[in-house]
């Protein structure tokens, strides 16, 4: 079982070519952090870089201050060329302070993950807010022996609805929603077997649906008189809130779509859609840009079993 | 052909059923669906009354017509040649049912740049999905996916807005606590000039 984050959580780090320069007087250290951050800012893109990288080699501590983004040098040109087209900007007090030129990597994006963090850092110093959630789906274990145990049982239950679809002649596919708290089954489907939008989950999102009493009593509602409604919600759910679908199959697009509709919060799926998934194959609509409502998403959840089915 | 041009008399109708909706607390979004110059089914968004969000209008009126076919395979073959035209554009929930049943053309009013699924948020109309479904004699390889589905967008957009406005500038009735909401205009929500 994985998670299915953005790529910006699980790529690599990738570096960027940056010109520093060692300083050689500690005590200068502040005032030129304050003179560069004036004369050579750093660009927007580059603003989670710290100013200042300290090592300490054989108890020497020695700094190095980042100046400019490192381009391409036209043929010809040194970096040697480079910087003293640079340094006639700077003050004379302070191109004094700075020992020797070079050119270092360092790291590209803001680095989101413990992970890209421990990599980042020795590159070049830089911010980095731990982000608890991200750090658990990522873990090794981010579920506890108990609940995988439970989890299991639910995909085991979809699994068995997807078989008993397999002997109805639908596509063996399945799902049930969960209610975490309660630790119970609210709502079981496979596919239908013969309409083509009949899939698991909308079937399951209807059943949901079903469980809530209407909450707008009276009149009907009209332009004119919403200051009297009479509103009670006599169920103890709206939509799929805090809920959570185990499926054999990754969700279409539609059935993604209606995920997002139904404010589901976490799903779990065996094997991918790769013709119509919206969860990971061919979009990713749980953390779609522009979309107001986001939730977890795991893969490959006993996914041979849901492989199976379709072989027999 | 005549018949390929959007007509605006289907999209009034549209708008017709979406008012009824209004008039129902419902989010004011009506469909019709045209075949040969006739409508075969209408409907307009269903989710408050329902407490079910799979009932948009689109689903709500695949679901009617279906309901009145007895065949899976002879439903497909009919939408093939029908046109759909519905006061927003489809969400990505609507346009994906469209493309996986072959439906050939939509027009919409009021682009949905909060869920649009035929280019405002993705591209479900376009997409090119590699579909193959066949597992039994009813999902016969499908090769409706993999045929682009038609838009043409903006007719009679303003007048959906106006549906729409009146309905955010109440509470959605159907929300929990509704008193706690913050209201949100309608140009906030859809992100467009007026």
């Amino acid at each position: 079982m994985k998670p299915v984050l953005a790529d910006k959580y699980t790529r690599n780090v990738t570096t960027v070519d940056y010109i520093t320069a060692s300083v050689a007087d500690r005590t200068q250290l502040s005032t030129l952090v304050s003179e560069f951050n004036d004369l050579l800012p750093l660009p927007p893109r580059f603003c989670h870089l710290k100013r200042v990288k300290s090592t300490n080699i054989e108890n020497k501590k020695k700094y190095y201050i980042l100046m400019v983004p490192f381009k391409q040098l036209p043929a010809g040109v040194s970096l040697f060329t480079c910087v003293k087209h640079l340094l006639p900007s700077l003050p004379i007090e302070i191109t004094k302070c700075l020992g020797d030129i070079t050119v270092v990597k360092v790291p590209d994006y803001i680095p989101l993950t413990s992970m890209q963090y421990t990599y980042a850092k020795n590159l070049w110093p830089t911010v980095y807010s731990h982000n608890p959630k991200i750090e658990k789906q990522l873990s090794k274990n981010p579920f506890s022996a108990t609940e995988l145990l439970r989890m299991k049982e639910y995909m085991r239950s979809a699994l068995q609805l997807a078989n008993n679809a397999r002997l109805n002649g639908a596509l063996p596919v399945a799902s049930v929603i969960v209610d975490p708290v309660k630790k119970q089954i609210l709502a079981g489907q496979h596919h239908s077997v013969d309409s083509c939008l009949d899939h698991s989950i909308m079937r399951c999102i209807q059943d949901i649906a079903k469980l809530q009493k209407p909450i707008v009593t009276g009149s009907k509602r009209t332009i004119d008189d919403s200051d009297n409604l009479n509103i009670s919600n006599s169920s103890e759910y709206y939509l799929c809130t805090g809920l959570e679908v185990y499926t054999t199959q990754e969700p279409c697009v539609m059935c993604s779509m209606a995920l997002v509709h139904a404010r589901i919060s976490k799903v779990f799926y065996g094997m991918a859609n790769i013709e119509m998934g919206g969860l990971g194959s061919v979009y990713n609509i749980h953390y779609q840009e522009g979309i107001n409502h986001h939730f977890d998403v795991y893969k490959g959840f006993l996914e041979q079993d849901s492989i199976q089915l379709f072989q027999k | 052909m005549a018949e390929s041009m959007p007509k605006e008399h289907w999209m009034w109708k549209a708008l017709e059923l979406a008012k009824q909706g209004l008039d129902e607390g419902e989010v004011p979004v009506g469909c019709v669906l045209v075949k040969d110059d006739k409508i075969l089914v209408s409907a307009h968004n269903e989710v408050g009354m329902t407490k079910d969000p799979t009932r948009h209008a689109e689903l709500v009126a695949l679901d009617l017509l279906r309901a009145n076919l007895d065949k899976a395979c002879k439903f497909r073959e009919l939408l093939s040649t029908c046109t759909l035209y519905v006061t927003l554009e489809p969400c990505v929930m609507c346009s994906a049912a469209l493309r996986m049943m072959g439906v050939r053309k939509v027009v919409y009013g009021f682009s949905n740049t909060r869920f649009g699924g035929c280019g405002s948020v993705l591209d479900v109309h376009s997409k090119q999905f590699q579909y193959s479904y066949s597992s039994d004699e009813q999902h016969k390889p499908n090769l409706t996916v993999s045929r682009e589905l038609e838009v043409v967008s903006g007719l009679l957009g303003k007048e959906a807005l106006g549906l729409l406005q009146q309905f955010y500038a109440q509470q959605n009735p159907n929300a929990p606590n509704p008193a706690k909401r913050v209201r949100l205009t309608c140009n906030e929500l859809f992100n467009e000039k007026l």
